[in-house]
């Protein structure tokens, strides 16, 4: 009798799970998010090839400082983060050492912007001049939205200089085909001027 | 209860475990399991259209739309129309401050972003939504429809809609480019569909 008890507790244990599978597929367009954002992108990446070819400056370095601001209109905030250059990659070598100030749409605590660099890591970032007027105009995007962001993981802070450091993807976009993962060795694309 | 008697109802209960072991209970229920939900499941429309999570808790929304200028301000407008005529939600426009959902249009600079949007929601419920317009990529001057496609793109974020594969859709995920090239100016069945499933 106790045997037949576990029998008939265990299918309905499997009967409930299977109820709240078929339950969440039928809801599964949602996702429970507190926050997001979205770009309507001018280009959409299919080699680091073709990243590389848009960017004026590809720099590995680290993120110092953070500012947000709303300096173009009342009601759109950016974040200015000054990156500290330790290796130029491809694009004016004079920059290496230097500070290069980069701008992203919205704020990291508002939580609706994930992609916002962070404060203290090091990345590989494809940049491009901002084409802002003033003051502005020295500041940099990154090349396709966020699409120009990979960040290091694992590498010896020393070897950022060296072609066998690795850099991950920071932000996949559905449509493009940018690697997963880069080598500093390979981060300029075939043509580039390591 | 006599000893033959309770040997027999022994012996019937043994048999019947016999017969009815648990793999077979098991995959009985299973089956009928499957049984009941396969018309709930084949009923359920393949929905062509995918959400963020988030959305307001009403469909009748003002817009602040203070720093829309020009064929912007026109176009942004005209997409406020074609929601309220095509979908369930019942849109306006303010110059005034107030309404937690924002609209610009500037010269933001070389984003890679024609258009874009941002929101913030407490359990499923949009709090705010900011959506902007870059005239670096887009302006005054590119026809009138490719303009509103991109608000109504962004206005489809704001009210809880996200990317599709489609390019055949207004929430295209590759950029409203390559939608408008396509022919689409307008929502479609699977965008009114979505905006009418949250509201």
């Amino acid at each position: 009798m106790f045997h037949t008890f576990k029998s008939q507790s265990l299918v309905i244990a499997i009967g409930v799970v299977i109820l709240a599978t078929a339950t969440a597929c039928t809801t599964s367009g949602d996702e429970l998010g507190d926050a997001g954002s979205s770009m309507s992108r001018v280009r959409l990446y299919d080699s680091i090839e073709e990243l590389a070819a848009d960017s004026a400056l590809i720099v590995v370095g680290t993120v110092e400082s953070q500012l947000v601001t709303a300096d173009i209109d009342p009601i759109t905030d950016f974040t200015l983060s000054t990156l500290q250059v330790m290796a130029v990659v491809s694009g004016d070598r004079s920059f290496e050492g230097q500070a290069v100030t980069v701008r992203q749409v919205g704020f990291k605590e508002e939580s609706a912007s994930p992609e916002i660099l962070d404060k203290g890591e090091i990345y590989l970032l494809y940049l491009t001049p901002s084409g802002l007027d003033g003051e502005l105009a020295e500041q940099y995007y990154v090349t396709g939205a966020n699409a120009g962001i990979y960040i290091s993981v694992g590498n010896d802070k020393g070897v950022m200089n060296d072609e066998r450091a690795t850099f991950v993807q920071y932000s996949p976009q559905e449509g493009e085909s940018l690697p997963s993962e880069v080598r500093l060795s390979e981060a300029a694309g075939s043509s580039g001027e390591r | 209860m006599p000893i033959q008697r309770a040997n027999s109802l022994r012996h019937a209960d043994q048999g019947l475990r016999a017969i009815v072991t648990p793999a077979r209970f098991f995959a009985a229920v299973i089956a009928v399991s499957l049984a009941v939900l396969a018309p709930v499941l084949a009923s359920a429309p393949a929905a062509a259209y995918a959400t963020t999570g988030c959305k307001w808790s009403t469909g009748s929304l003002r817009i602040d739309y203070r720093y829309v200028n020009g064929t912007f301000r026109d176009t942004l407008t005209s997409a406020k129309t074609h929601y309220n005529a095509n979908t369930d939600v019942n849109l306006s426009l303010t110059d005034s401050s107030g309404p937690a959902w924002t609209a610009a249009n500037s010269n933001y600079g070389a984003t890679g972003w024609v258009g874009h949007s941002s929101w913030t929601c407490l359990f499923g419920n949009t709090l705010n939504s900011q959506m902007q317009l870059n005239q670096y990529y887009i302006s005054n001057t590119d026809p009138y429809y490719r303009i509103r496609l991109v608000w109504l793109h962004e206005m489809g974020h704001s009210l809880g809609l996200a990317h599709v594969s489609n390019a055949y859709r207004v929430m295209y995920s590759g950029g409203t480019g390559t939608v408008y090239s396509n022919g689409i100016t307008t929502l479609t069945t699977d965008d009114k569909n979505g905006i009418n499933a949250l509201y």
